[in-house]
């Protein structure tokens, strides 16, 4: 489907290559920049018309017939700018998809009281990242099967990884999930429940979705 | 702040958002007129700078952060008035304050008068200092002319 008409609010690198994204997915793409400088590299660099004025400010919006937009797209640095451009969007000009970006995660939830709900926080989103990260500290890879029901990861034992120094039927693996292959240096282990889990060895481990968690606390610890 | 305001039955709890030249004023004669006021900027030395009469509150802090209104009781107050210098953040301080806070009184300072019609359509009450001044400009003129 092609969109009619994006107006992206907005000259940092998430309004660039937005831009450059959908330039030729929609009939119409429009960047409103706050200099004039801005505007002319974004005309240049990627042949898409741009503009600069104050966006947040009536007279602006008109000129911009963002009556017209099915998007809008506010990017600017202040929570406070983004919050009016889309707002107005929303109210004054009937804009069925009104996205602000914000610094400061709280004002999602705050912005959503407000009648605004497409909202983005990058500090989110990376904080996000990181937590699952560090929660997943030793993950090296995971395939999805069945519709996701079926996980297949391949797993780093590291030095203070939970399962070290068990046998892998004392390790107490959840119903639903499966050590399918040890590798120990060279060595392809086919697993027994004999066998003791070592640092450094990599696992891969198949289970059911509903296993994930307790599976992954098993063999790594430190989920919580 | 309890007995204060049961020694004057008129006295109301108010929180001013931003002390720059306009919040500075609206502070100072808000509380020497005998109400609770809490006053709030990002920059001490703003709030240093508050006039002698000032008897009420300050926190320094960044408004926009839900933490920062919360500490400044906006959802008690009887009335807030965001005065910082840009329109927008007045705009959006006055509607956290009212919607996520439950503020009940809430005026927000805009200067600018092209924006008022921003300020109609989200239902924010606002005050545009220019705009006044410029009304009692007129009326003096009018006064003359009729006189």
């Amino acid at each position: 489907m092609k969109l009619q008409k994006i107006i992206i609010v907005g000259e940092g690198p998430v309004a660039y290559y937005l831009a450059k994204r959908f330039r030729h997915r929609t009939r119409e793409l429009l960047v409103v920049t706050t200099t004039a400088q801005s505007a002319r590299e974004f005309a240049e660099r990627l042949d898409v018309p741009a503009i600069a004025a104050d966006a947040t400010l009536p007279g602006v919006m008109e000129e911009l017939e963002m009556f017209s937009a099915d998007i809008v797209v506010a990017l600017r640095d202040e929570d406070h700018d983004n919050f009016v451009i889309c707002r107005a969007a929303q109210v004054m000009h009937g804009v069925p998809r009104a996205v602000a970006l914000v610094n400061d995660p709280e004002h999602r939830d705050v912005f959503a009281r407000l009648g605004l709900t497409s909202v983005v926080s990058a500090a989110e989103i990376v904080g996000g990242v990181i937590e699952q990260k560090s929660v997943f500290e030793g993950m090296l890879s995971r395939i999805d099967l069945a519709d996701a029901r079926v996980e297949v990861m391949q797993l780093r034992i590291g030095a203070d990884a939970r399962g070290v120094g068990h046998t892998l039927s004392a390790l107490g693996l959840p119903e639903g999930s499966l050590v399918a292959t040890i590798v120990r240096g060279e060595d392809v282990l086919i697993p027994r429940g004999t066998m003791t889990i070592e640092a450094g060895d990599e696992i891969l481990l198949v289970c059911r979705k509903e296993a994930e968690t307790a599976a992954l606390e098993v063999l790594l610890g430190g989920l919580s | 702040m309890t007995m204060a305001r049961s020694d004057r039955p008129h006295s109301l709890l108010i929180v001013v958002i931003g002390v720059g030249r306009l919040g500075r004023g609206l502070a100072g004669r808000l509380s020497t007129a005998g109400h609770s006021v809490i006053a709030v900027d990002h920059d001490r030395e703003r709030l240093e700078r508050l006039p002698a009469e000032f008897s009420g509150f300050t926190i320094a802090g960044d408004a926009r952060e839900v933490s920062v209104l919360r500490a400044a009781r906006v959802g008690e107050a009887d009335a807030v008035f965001t005065a910082t210098r840009d329109d927008n953040l007045n705009l959006m301080l006055a509607l956290m304050a009212r919607d996520w806070f439950g503020a009940r009184d809430v005026r927000a300072r805009v200067g600018d008068s092209a924006r008022e019609p921003i300020a109609r359509a989200l239902g924010v009450e606002i005050f545009n200092p220019n705009g006044l001044a410029a009304e009692a400009c007129i009326e003096h003129i009018a006064r003359r002319a009729s006189a």
